[in-house]
C-alpha cells in the first residue's frame, strides 16, 4: 500500500552518499516533504535578490527538518535564517514571530519568552504568539502563565497546535483522563496532509495511555503513528517500551534498535541498554550505556549538553553521579519546570544531598502531576530521610499509577516499597 | 544561505542516523546544537478539515421553489489520497447559515456533525474488497451524518445517521460510484434533500499563473514581466472537494416563511455563507467535567469567492475567518481601496492604455463595496440583491428571479451579460467568477452595467480573464449538481484550457 514503507534505507543510503560528497543533495530521490520544504525555501533565496519572506520560509523549513529528524542541528540552520530575514528588515512580523520558536529548540527559554512577549505586542491577536508563550513559561516554570497563555490560544484557535499544549497542562495538574480526552481532539485535528504532525499527536497520546499504566491504548496509538509515519522515531521508542513493559523483551530490543539507527538519541540508547540488562545480556547493556556516555562526551567538547538526558541516565544508574548533579544543575539554570525539578531531585538523591533532593522534589510534584516517576523518585528521597511513612505512600502512589513506569526502575520501587512494609511491621511488632 | 548547497543532516547527530548506529563509534562526533529533550509541540498546522474552499447557492433549475446551498471543503484534495484518503472532521462543526433579513447575523443555520465508524479497529486499511453499496462490509470507515436546523436559537434535528458515499478510490474499490453517491441522497421531511460526500472540486481558475504575480496566460505579453501569450491551466482540475449540498423550499428560508411575491418583495433576497468550527475548552477543569463542546470556535467562514485570498490582507486572515460577517465593516476599506486594482494597475497599466484602455480606480470603490457587501439595487426602485445598507460578506440571492438555464448552462460572466439568474446574485456553478471579479476590479463591466449604472466599462479591461472558462468535469442535471469526484486510480491534473475568454455582449 504505501511507498513509504520502502523509502527509509533508500533515504539513509542517499543522506550518506550526499555527505561523502558522492551524491548532489537535489537527488535525495525520495524527499520528505520538510527536505521539499527545505529545497523550495532554498531556492528563493537563492536568487538576486532574497526576501525577508524567503529567509522566514527557510527557517521554518528547517524547524520542521528539526522536528521530523530529530536532529537539533537544524536549529542552528533556523536560526541563521531568521537572523538574515531580521538583517533585511528589522520590523519583519513573521520573522518576529519565527524567532521564539527557534529559540525554543536551541533551549534558550528565557530568550524566547522575551522575544515571544516582543511579537505579542505587535500582533496580540496571533494565537501563534501564544503558543510560543505557553512553551516558554511552561519550560520556565511558570505554569499559570503558561495556562493563561494556553486559554488565549484555544480560545483564538482550537486545533491541533492548541489542543496538544492544552492536554499536556492537564496531565502537568494531574487531571489524565482531560489530558487523554483533548489529546485524542489533536489526533482528530491533525491534517492528514502533515503526517509528522499527525504522528507527533499520536505518540504523544500514547505516552498518556502509557503514564495511565493503560498500555494496551498506549500501543495501539504508537502502532497508528508508526501506520502514519513509518519509522517514526518517537513512535519506535513508544511502542518498545510498551513491549518492555509487557515481557517481550526481543520486540523491545527491535523497535529500540530500529529507533536509534534514525535519531541516536541518549533516551533512546539507554532505554536499549536496560532492556538489553533486562534480556540477560549485561555485555550488550554495556556497550549501549557506554555509547550514551560517548554521546555525552562528544557533546560536551563542543560545549553543549544533552543535559537532563543524561543527568538522569547517570542518576538511573549509578554512574558518575558528581557528573550527574554537575548536569542537573547546569540544565536547571537554565529552566525551572517540574521534570528538571525533578531531575535535580533524582542527581542529588544519587549523590548523597538529601535534604536538596527533597527540596527539589517538593518543587517537581507542585503541581499535583500524577505521574509515576515523579512520586517513585520522591519515595526514595523521603526513604532515605527515614520519612518511611511519606515514602510508601509516594511509592504506592507510584506503582498504582503505572505498575510498568520504568523497565529498570519499576521492580526497585517495588523492592523499596516491601521494604518498608516489612520494616512496619517489624516496628509494629516490636512495639507488641 | 546561499551556500547551503546540501540538505542533509548539518550535524553529526544526523549524520549517525544515517550511517547506522555503529558508525558512531568510529566517528569524530561533533555534535553542533543542544539536543531537543523538551516537548516540541506542533505549531505549523493546516487544518484542511475546517477550511471552506467555495461556497454557492442558486435557485434550482429543476426544482425552482427551492434554493440550493454548496458548501465544499479540503482545499486540494489529491483523489490518489490514501491509505489516509480525505474525510469531513469528526470534531468539526460544519454550518450553511442563512441571514434573511439584511442584519448580516445568520437567523437560520444548518449544522452538520460527522461520525466516523471503524468497522475492524485491527486494519488501517479504508477498504478490505469492493464496496457496492453504502452498507459494505468492506469499507471499513463509513461516515455519517447529523443535520440540525437552528431559527433563531431554536433547534430541531432533521436527521441522524445519514449516510455518505465513500471517496472514488478507483475501479476496484468503487466500481460504480455513481450509483453509489446516488444511493447517498437523502430526502428530509418537508422536501429538504442533502448530500455530503466526495465531489469534483467545482471550482476553475488558473492558480498557477493568478498567483505567479497575478499571471493571465491568455494575455502573459501585456504583463510587466511578459512572457509568451498561451492558454489558461485549470489549476484546481483533476483536485476533488468534500460538498455539503442541501436544497430547502424557498418559503422555508425567507423571513416570512412565504414564497416571494416578486424580485422586489423586501423578503426574496437571503445571505448566505459557510463556516466551519471547532471545539475550544477550559485548559484546566475546575470541577473535573469534560467541558469540551462548551463552546464552539468558528475558524473558517466562506461566502463571496477570493475575498480571503484577493482582499484581506495576510496578516488579517485569521482574524477574518473568526469574525461574523455581520461585523465586516471594518473590512471594507479592503473593498474600497483594493490592493488588487493596484496590482493589476502596476503589472498590465501600460498595456491596458498603449490597447486604448485605462488603469482601473484604485480608491472610492464603492462599486466593489455594492457588489460583494451589500448587494445591488437596479434603477427605477427594484432590486436585484440588496439587502440594505449593513456590509456583510455574504451570497446574495434573490431567490424570486428564476433561473435561466439548466445546471451548467448559464452565462458564465452572468449579471455582467444580463443573466440575472447568475453571480453576483448567487453564485452558480458554472459562474466564471474569477473573470468577473478580474473585470470588475479593472473597470472593465461590459456595457449592460455601463449603460443601467454608469460604470467604468473600458476595453480591453473588459476582455481580461485567466483562460479557464469552465470546468474540467461536467456538472450533473440533477441534485446534488457538483460533479463525480475524480478517482485515484486514474485522473488528470492542469488540464489545458483556452486562450480566449468568456465573451462580453
Amino acid at each position: 500500500m504505501r511507498s513509504s514503507r520502502t523509502r527509509r534505507p533508500g533515504r539513509a543510503l542517499a543522506a550518506l552518499l550526499a555527505l561523502a560528497g558522492l551524491l548532489p543533495a537535489g537527488a535525495l530521490a525520495d524527499a520528505s516533504p520538510a527536505d521539499r520544504e527545505v529545497a523550495t525555501a532554498e531556492q528563493r533565496v537563492g536568487g538576486a535578490s532574497p526576501s525577508s519572506d524567503g529567509y522566514v520560509a527557510l527557517a521554518s523549513a528547517f524547524m520542521r527538518k528539526a522536528r521530523e529528524s530529530g536532529d537539533p542541528g537544524y536549529y542552528g540552520r533556523a536560526q541563521a535564517a531568521v537572523a538574515r530575514a531580521l538583517l533585511l528588515d528589522p520590523d519583519h512580523y513573521e520573522a518576529l514571530r519565527v524567532v521564539p520558536w527557534v529559540r525554543l529548540g536551541l533551549h534558550d527559554f528565557r530568550g524566547a519568552l522575551a522575544a515571544a512577549e516582543r511579537a505579542r505586542v505587535v500582533e496580540p491577536d496571533d494565537w501563534w504568539n501564544y503558543g510560543t508563550l505557553t512553551d516558554a513559561y511552561a519550560e520556565l516554570g511558570d505554569y499559570p502563565h503558561a495556562v493563561e497563555a494556553a486559554q488565549r490560544m484555544v480560545d483564538l484557535r482550537p486545533g491541533l497546535p492548541s489542543y496538544t499544549r492544552a492536554a499536556y497542562l492537564r496531565a502537568l495538574y494531574g487531571d489524565r483522563a482531560g489530558a487523554i480526552a483533548i489529546a485524542k481532539l489533536a489526533v482528530e485535528a491533525a491534517s492528514p496532509r502533515d503526517p509528522e504532525g499527525r504522528a507527533w499527536a499520536l505518540v504523544h497520546l500514547g505516552h498518556e495511555h502509557f503514564a495511565a499504566g493503560d498500555l494496551v491504548a498506549a500501543a495501539r496509538a504508537y502502532a497508528r503513528a508508526l501506520d502514519v509515519f513509518p519509522d517514526y522515531y518517537l513512535a519506535l521508542g513508544g511502542l518498545g517500551r510498551v513491549r518492555a513493559a509487557e515481557g517481550r523483551l526481543r520486540e523491545a530490543i527491535d523497535l529500540y534498535r530500529r529507533a536509534v539507527a534514525h535519531v541516536p538519541a541518549p533516551d533512546l540508547i539507554a532505554a536499549l541498554g536496560d532492556v538489553y540488562e533486562a534480556a540477560g545480556d549485561a555485555d550488550q547493556a554495556e556497550r549501549q550505556y557506554a555509547l550514551v556516555e560517548y554521546v555525552g562526551k562528544v557533546a560536551e567538547a563542543v560545549g553543549t549538553t544533552y543535559g537532563r538526558q543524561l543527568a538522569l541516565f547517570y542518576a538511573d544508574h549509578d554512574r558518575h553521579p558528581e557528573e550527574a548533579l554537575r548536569l542537573a544543575r547546569l540544565e536547571a539554570a537554565g529552566r525551572g519546570d517540574i521534570y528538571t525539578d525533578d531531575t535535580l531531585a533524582w542527581a542529588c538523591y544519587k549523590s548523597g544531598r538529601l535534604a536538596e533532593a527533597a527540596r527539589a522534589a517538593h518543587r517537581a510534584l507542585r503541581l499535583g502531576t500524577e505521574d509515576a516517576m515523579l512520586h517513585y523518585h520522591a519515595g526514595a528521597i523521603a526513604a532515605a530521610l527515614g520519612h518511611e511513612r511519606i515514602a510508601a505512600r509516594h511509592l504506592r502512589r507510584a506503582l498504582g499509577l503505572n505498575p510498568h513506569f520504568d523497565l529498570r526502575q519499576a521492580p526497585r520501587a517495588r523492592a523499596a516499597l516491601a521494604a518498608l512494609e516489612r520494616a512496619a511491621l517489624a516496628a509494629r511488632d516490636g512495639v507488641r | 544561505m546561499k551556500s547551503h548547497g546540501r540538505t542533509p543532516s548539518p550535524s553529526v547527530v544526523g549524520a549517525c542516523a544515517a550511517l547506522g548506529l555503529g558508525a558512531l563509534l568510529l566517528t569524530p562526533a561533533v555534535p553542533t546544537a543542544r539536543a531537543s529533550s523538551h516537548r516540541e509541540a506542533p505549531l505549523i498546522s493546516q487544518d484542511p478539515e475546517a477550511d471552506n474552499t467555495d461556497t454557492y447557492a442558486f435557485v434550482s433549475p429543476d426544482r425552482p421553489d427551492t434554493v440550493t446551498i454548496v458548501a465544499n471543503y479540503i482545499p486540494l484534495e489529491e483523489p490518489a489520497g490514501g491509505p489516509n484518503f480525505a474525510a469531513f472532521g469528526d470534531d468539526v462543526l460544519y454550518a450553511i447559515n442563512i441571514d434573511n433579513d439584511g442584519d448580516g447575523e445568520e437567523d437560520i443555520q444548518y449544522q452538520f456533525r460527522f461520525r466516523t465508524t471503524i468497522r475492524n479497529r485491527e486494519s488501517f486499511l479504508y477498504n478490505t474488497g469492493p464496496i457496492t453499496s453504502l452498507d459494505d462490509p468492506n469499507w471499513n470507515m463509513p461516515q455519517t451524518y447529523t443535520v440540525t436546523r437552528v431559527e433563531r436559537g431554536k433547534r430541531s434535528v432533521l436527521a441522524t445517521r445519514v449516510k455518505i458515499p465513500p471517496v472514488n478510490v478507483g475501479p476496484r474499490s468503487t466500481p460504480d460510484y455513481e450509483a453509489l453517491a446516488a444511493a447517498a441522497v437523502t430526502d428530509l421531511p418537508g422536501g429538504v434533500e442533502v448530500f455530503a460526500g466526495q465531489r469534483d472540486d467545482p471550482f476553475f481558475v488558473d492558480l498557477g499563473s493568478v498567483f505567479d504575480l497575478a499571471g493571465l496566460r491568455p494575455f502573459n505579453n501585456a504583463h510587466l514581466l511578459p512572457l509568451d501569450p498561451g492558454p489558461g491551466v485549470d489549476g484546481v482540475g483533476g483536485f476533488n472537494t468534500h460538498s455539503i449540498v442541501i436544497q430547502v423550499p424557498i418559503d422555508q428560508l425567507t423571513r416570512n416563511h412565504k414564497m416571494p411575491r416578486g424580485p422586489d418583495d423586501p423578503a426574496a433576497v437571503i445571505g448566505v455563507y459557510a463556516s466551519a468550527s471547532r471545539q475550544r475548552m477550559r485548559v484546566l477543569r475546575d470541577d473535573g467535567s469534560i467541558q469540551n463542546g462548551e463552546r464552539w470556535v468558528q475558524v473558517s467562514r466562506l461566502a463571496e469567492p477570493l475575498i480571503n485570498e484577493l482582499i484581506i490582507p495576510l496578516g488579517m486572515k485569521d482574524f477574518w475567518n473568526r469574525s461574523d460577517p455581520a461585523h465586516d465593516e471594518r473590512f471594507a476599506q479592503f473593498y474600497r481601496s483594493p490592493e488588487l486594482a493596484r496590482v493589476v494597475n502596476v503589472l498590465y497599466g501600460d498595456a491596458l492604455v498603449a490597447l486604448g484602455g485605462a488603469p482601473a480606480r484604485t480608491t472610492n470603490r464603492d462599486d466593489l463595496v455594492l457588489i460583494l457587501l451589500t448587494g445591488v439595487p437596479l434603477p427605477g426602485g427594484h432590486n436585484l440583491n440588496s439587502t440594505g445598507k449593513t456590509k456583510a460578506d455574504l451570497i446574495r440571492l434573490n431567490t424570486a428571479i428564476a433561473p435561466t438555464h439548466p445546471v451548467g448552462q448559464g452565462d458564465p460572466l452572468g449579471v455582467l451579460n444580463g443573466d440575472l439568474a447568475g453571480f453576483p446574485n448567487g453564485r452558480r456553478l458554472e459562474d466564471d467568477v474569477t473573470d468577473i471579479e478580474l473585470r470588475a476590479v479593472a473597470d472593465g463591466y461590459g456595457t449592460l452595467l455601463n449603460g443601467l449604472f454608469g460604470l467604468p466599462n473600458h476595453s480591453p479591461n473588459n476582455q481580461i480573464g485567466d483562460g479557464v472558462n469552465q470546468n474540467d468535469v461536467p456538472f450533473l442535471e440533477h441534485f446534488p449538481y457538483v460533479g463525480t469526484p475524480n478517482q485515484g486510480y486514474a485522473h488528470e491534473h492542469h488540464r489545458v484550457g483556452s486562450t480566449s475568454t468568456p465573451h462580453l455582449d
